[in-house]
Formats: structure tokens, C-alpha cells, sequence
């Protein structure tokens, strides 16, 4: 059922077929092949990105209906939730737990509670929205290039890779809306 | 602030400084007198010929004993080499001067090296990934630091042979990163009984350890961190920002958990291996009492503090980062010497 939930919002995504055929492959991979595979940088990254990709879904929410924005922020959200599935279903596989370390943290990349006050009181929440969010994919892109770097472990580099390239797409397309 | 001003503003620096290395000068006495009661009278000078210490991966013939072997970890834990008797050769202990200072003490000063978004221990390998850091001690640190790298660079302490890293979220004052000018790291063998003192082991060679709580969202139970002013002592030590009078420095104290598990040199929060003593001594989880790391960072700043605020957030969030380089032999001399002695002693760990 998660496997399924899991495709049809890759799907949604507008996910490449590459990066879902992966994540089945990875699927049926022995968990106690996982376990050890997983590096401190890996399990950082996906430490970081779930609540990254949290905070950045409630600031989403908050794009002007009918706006040139909202069907941005839509296509953003689906792309992060989706990160989201696939974050959590690395840590389920190599029977790690959430470790919130990050939650409501004042970090790069990360949009703050005190940033949401300010965006949902702005006069331009469009405008604020943008200027908050090209500063998280930029942040993103920063974070993602690292794990490529140094990370080791396919599924955690994939989602790497994957976080590069959207985040180029995503900036572009602030651009454009 | 307009141009005119800025001689006058220097002169205050300049001031400010001075008093900083004053504050610096002032012993860690003053410190336990704020939050602690100050240690009982000190007990026989307790025989130390068999110091037991701990051995690295670099010299793993001394790694023999299988009955205190690390279990097979998963996770971000790293397993400590296990630990085994007189592992490192020490110089003959002196006898205790006559005029010692029975406080169990051994001290770093390590001065701001450099700032950077990186986090080698929560953010292993991933630059510019944190917010800003202010790094103490070792020259090298950045995302990638290992205590491989770590014993390869230098150091700004007092003494040069702490290669350890020591960093916390900048502080920002009007927005401005403000460093400090008092960077002092202490090693006390308070807050445990005496006779638990006299065993405190040294702090295995490579340990991270995070301090504080860097997501506190209120100045709570959660909040390990102190802030006061030098100079000041009528303002009081609060978990936030205080306002400090013109001409004193603001002061954060942050104290280190005491108490090892003997098996993990980090662990997946990066706390979990360590823990603070309960009623005098290091809990059962947690059986291994090693010098607390007490953490004094002293700021050329004062007054209103709603123009403060660190890079993590409010001032309750104050956190530290400890990398343990320090070679095992200094660590080793100076836990002997001063702290299972009860002896204050300096940066050169003597009396």
C-alpha cells in the first residue's frame, strides 16, 4: 500500500521513470544489506531534508489562490512530498528513526515558524514567498551537491541528484512565474 | 552609528579587550561560585601508578583486552577503541606544591579561529549545509573534519598541544557577526563526589559531544546554557540574553555532560553517549566519570540585548561542539595531576 502510495506520487511528481524504478529496486533489496550502508553523511542529509522539506510545504501552502505563484508552489509541493516518501522510506529500510534533531531549527534552508507570522501578515505574500523560497532551493542545491559529493549510499545519492536538478528547475521557474 | 564616532568606539574596543584578557585571567573559581557550590576540602592525594587511560586505532597492539571490546554499532554511533591499563607513558608525578589550589582544574585557551556554515560532527561532509559556526582551537575545521585531519593542523589554544575543536552558533549583534574575545575551556573534576573525582577518566581520544539544546523554544528544563555579564555579577545568570552594563562583556556558560558509556565516541543525536552525573556520581547507563568540559565564551558586548541574537536563534539556544584532539598523553598527565588530585592547574597542566 506505501510502495503504491509511493509510485502514484512519484508519478504525480513528474518524477523520472529512472528515479521510481530505483526506489522499487532498492525496495526489494534485503533490509540487512542496508543497515551498515548508510553513512554519516547520508543519514545527515536525510536528517536535514525532512524537515526542510516540512517547513518549506507549510510556506507552499500559502501561495496566493489564482496567483502566477500557486501553480508553482503546487508542483514544488508534490516534488517535496514525494522527497518526503522517499527520505522516510530510506530510513524505514535501514532501520533508522526520525531524529528530529533539526525540527524548528533556525538553519539554512530551513523556514522557521517566525518566517511563516511574517509571510501570512506580509502585504506581498507572493513576493515574500519567492524571496523565501529561491533562498531554500538555493540552500537545497547547496546540501544536495555535498551529498553527491560524499555520500555513498545509491538511494540517499539519487534523491541527491534528483534534489540538484529540480531546485535548478524550481529557480527557473520563480523566475519565469 | 555615523563616522565621527568611530575613534571613540575604538578606544571602547580597546577597552573592552583589555578587560576581556583580564577576564580571562580571573579562574574558573569565580565560575563555580556562580551556579556551584564550590568543591569540599580536598581529600588525600590518591595513588595514580595505574591511570588508566584509553587507546586509539593507532596502536591497536594495546588494544587486547576482548572483555571491554566496543559491541558491533549501527547508526552514526562510532565505537570507541576499547579501553585498557597504562596504554600511554606519562612523566613521574611531582608532589603537590604546598601553595596548590585544591580545585580540580586543568584549563584551555583557545582564541576564534574562523566561521563557517559547517558541522563536521551533526553535518558530517555536507559544507554550508548549517548555520554560522564560530570555531575555536584547531585552524582546520570545516564539514569534512576527521581527528585524522584534526591532528594534522594547528591550534590558537594555550597550550598548543590541545588540537581539539571547540565551536558554537555565532553571535550576531545588529545583525554583525561579534566573536569572542574570552575563549576559555575549562576541565573540571566538579560536580561528582570526591571519590568519584579521583577516578574520572580522560576524555576518549576523538569523542564529539553536543552541548545545549540548538532547538529550544523557550528558555526552559531543555536550556544547559548561561548567559551573565563580566564584571556584573548583580546582573544574574539567565537562560537568555542579559543586559549587561556599559563596560562589562556578555558571558555565556555552557558545562558539558560528565559521564561516558565507555563504548561510543558519538552517537546518532550525538548526546546520548554522554550524560551528566545524578545525586554525586555518573549514572549506571552512563558508568564512566571524565573531566567536565565547561565552555566560558566572553563577548565585547553589552546593553540591550533585543539587538542580540545567534545564528541558531534566541540566546536559549546557545549550544557547544567538543572534537576531543587533544593527545592522549597531555589529556592522560593532566587528569592525573590536577584533576583526580584536586589541584588547580594551567594551560602547561601544572599547579
Amino acid at each position: 500500500m506505501r510502495a503504491l502510495i509511493l509510485a502514484v506520487v512519484l508519478a504525480v511528481a513528474g518524477c523520472s521513470a529512472q528515479a521510481a524504478q530505483e526506489t522499487t529496486r532498492t525496495a526489494a533489496t534485503p533490509p540487512e544489506l542496508s543497515a551498515t550502508d548508510l553513512s554519516g553523511t547520508d543519514l545527515a542529509f536525510v536528517d536535514l531534508l525532512i524537515p526542510q522539506n516540512t517547513s518549506a510545504l507549510a510556506a507552499l501552502d500559502l501561495a496566493e489562490p489564482g496567483s502566477a505563484l500557486r501553480p508553482v508552489a503546487e508542483r514544488v509541493a508534490a516534488t517535496y512530498r514525494a522527497e518526503l516518501e522517499q527520505a522516510r522510506a530510506v530510513l524505514a529500510r535501514t532501520g533508522r528513526q526520525e531524529s528530529g534533531q533539526h525540527e524548528g531549527h533556525d538553519m539554512p534552508g530551513m523556514i522557521t515558524a517566525a518566517e511563516l507570522a511574517s509571510i501570512r501578515h506580509s502585504p506581498d505574500v507572493d513576493g515574500q514567498l519567492r524571496t523565501l523560497l529561491r533562498a531554500q532551493f538555493e540552500e537545497a542545491r547547496t546540501v544536495a551537491r555535498a551529498e553527491l559529493a560524499s555520500g555513498t549510499h545509491p538511494p540517499v545519492r539519487d534523491l541527491g541528484a534528483s534534489i540538484d536538478r529540480t531546485r535548478a528547475e524550481f529557480l527557473a521557474l520563480l523566475g519565469a512565474a | 552609528m555615523t563616522h565621527a564616532h568611530t575613534p571613540s568606539r575604538l578606544r571602547r574596543r580597546v577597552l573592552i579587550a583589555a578587560l576581556a584578557v583580564a577576564g580571562v585571567a580571573a579562574s574558573a573559581v569565580t565560575a563555580n561560585a556562580m551556579f556551584f557550590t564550590p568543591p569540599k576540602a580536598p581529600p588525600v592525594a590518591s595513588s595514580t601508578s595505574t591511570t588508566t587511560t584509553t587507546t586509539t586505532s593507532r596502536t591497536p597492539a594495546q588494544v587486547a583486552d576482548p572483555t571491554t571490546a566496543a559491541p558491533a554499532q549501527t547508526g552514526t554511533s562510532t565505537a570507541a577503541p576499547a579501553t585498557t591499563k597504562a596504554a600511554v607513558a606519562l612523566p613521574p608525578q611531582e608532589p603537590i606544591p604546598a601553595n596548590a589550589v585544591r580545585v580540580a582544574e586543568f584549563v584551555a585557551e583557545c582564541p576564534f579561529t574562523h566561521r563557517l556554515p559547517d558541522d563536521p560532527i551533526v553535518l558530517p561532509n555536507l559544507p554550508g549545509a548549517s548555520h554560522s559556526h564560530s570555531f575555536f582551537g584547531n585552524e582546520s575545521t570545516n564539514a569534512h573534519s576527521t581527528i585524522e585531519t584534526l591532528e594534522k593542523a594547528g591550534s590558537t589554544c594555550n597550550p598548543k598541544q590541545d588540537l581539539s575543536s571547540y565551536w558554537v552558533p555565532t553571535l550576531l549583534a545588529d545583525g554583525q557577526p561579534v566573536e569572542p574575545t574570552g575563549t576559555t575551556f575549562y576541565y573540571l573534576g566538579e560536580g561528582v563526589r570526591d571519590d568519584v573525582t579521583a577516578r574520572i577518566q580522560p576524555l576518549p581520544h576523538g569523542l564529539r559531544i553536543v552541548a545545549g539544546n540548538a532547538k529550544a523554544t523557550a528558555p526552559d528544563g531543555s536550556t544547559q546554557s548561561r548567559w551573565s555579564c563580566l564584571h556584573a555579577g548583580h546582573v544574574g545568570a539567565s537562560k537568555d540574553f542579559v543586559n549587561c552594563p556599559a563596560g562589562t562583556m556578555l558571558e555565556s556558560y555552557l558545562d558539558f555532560p560528565q559521564c561516558w558509556n565507555g563504548k561510543d565516541l558519538d552517537s546518532a543525536d550525538h548526546k546520548s553517549h554522554m550524560a551528566y552525573p545524578v545525586a554525586g556520581d555518573c549514572p549506571a547507563t552512563h558508568p564512566v566519570p571524565v573531566p567536565k568540559l565547561r565552555q566560558v565564551l566572553r563577548y565585547p558586548v553589552s546593553g540591550d540585548p533585543a539587538k542580540f541574537k545567534l545564528s541558531s536563534g534566541p540566546g536559549f539556544t546557545m549550544h557547544g561542539d567538543f572534537f576531543n584532539a587533544w593527545p592522549e598523553a597531555e589529556m592522560a598527565q593532566r587528569v592525573r595531576d590536577c584533576i583526580n588530585r584536586i589541584v588547580k592547574c594551567g594551560p602547561n597542566g601544572r599547579p
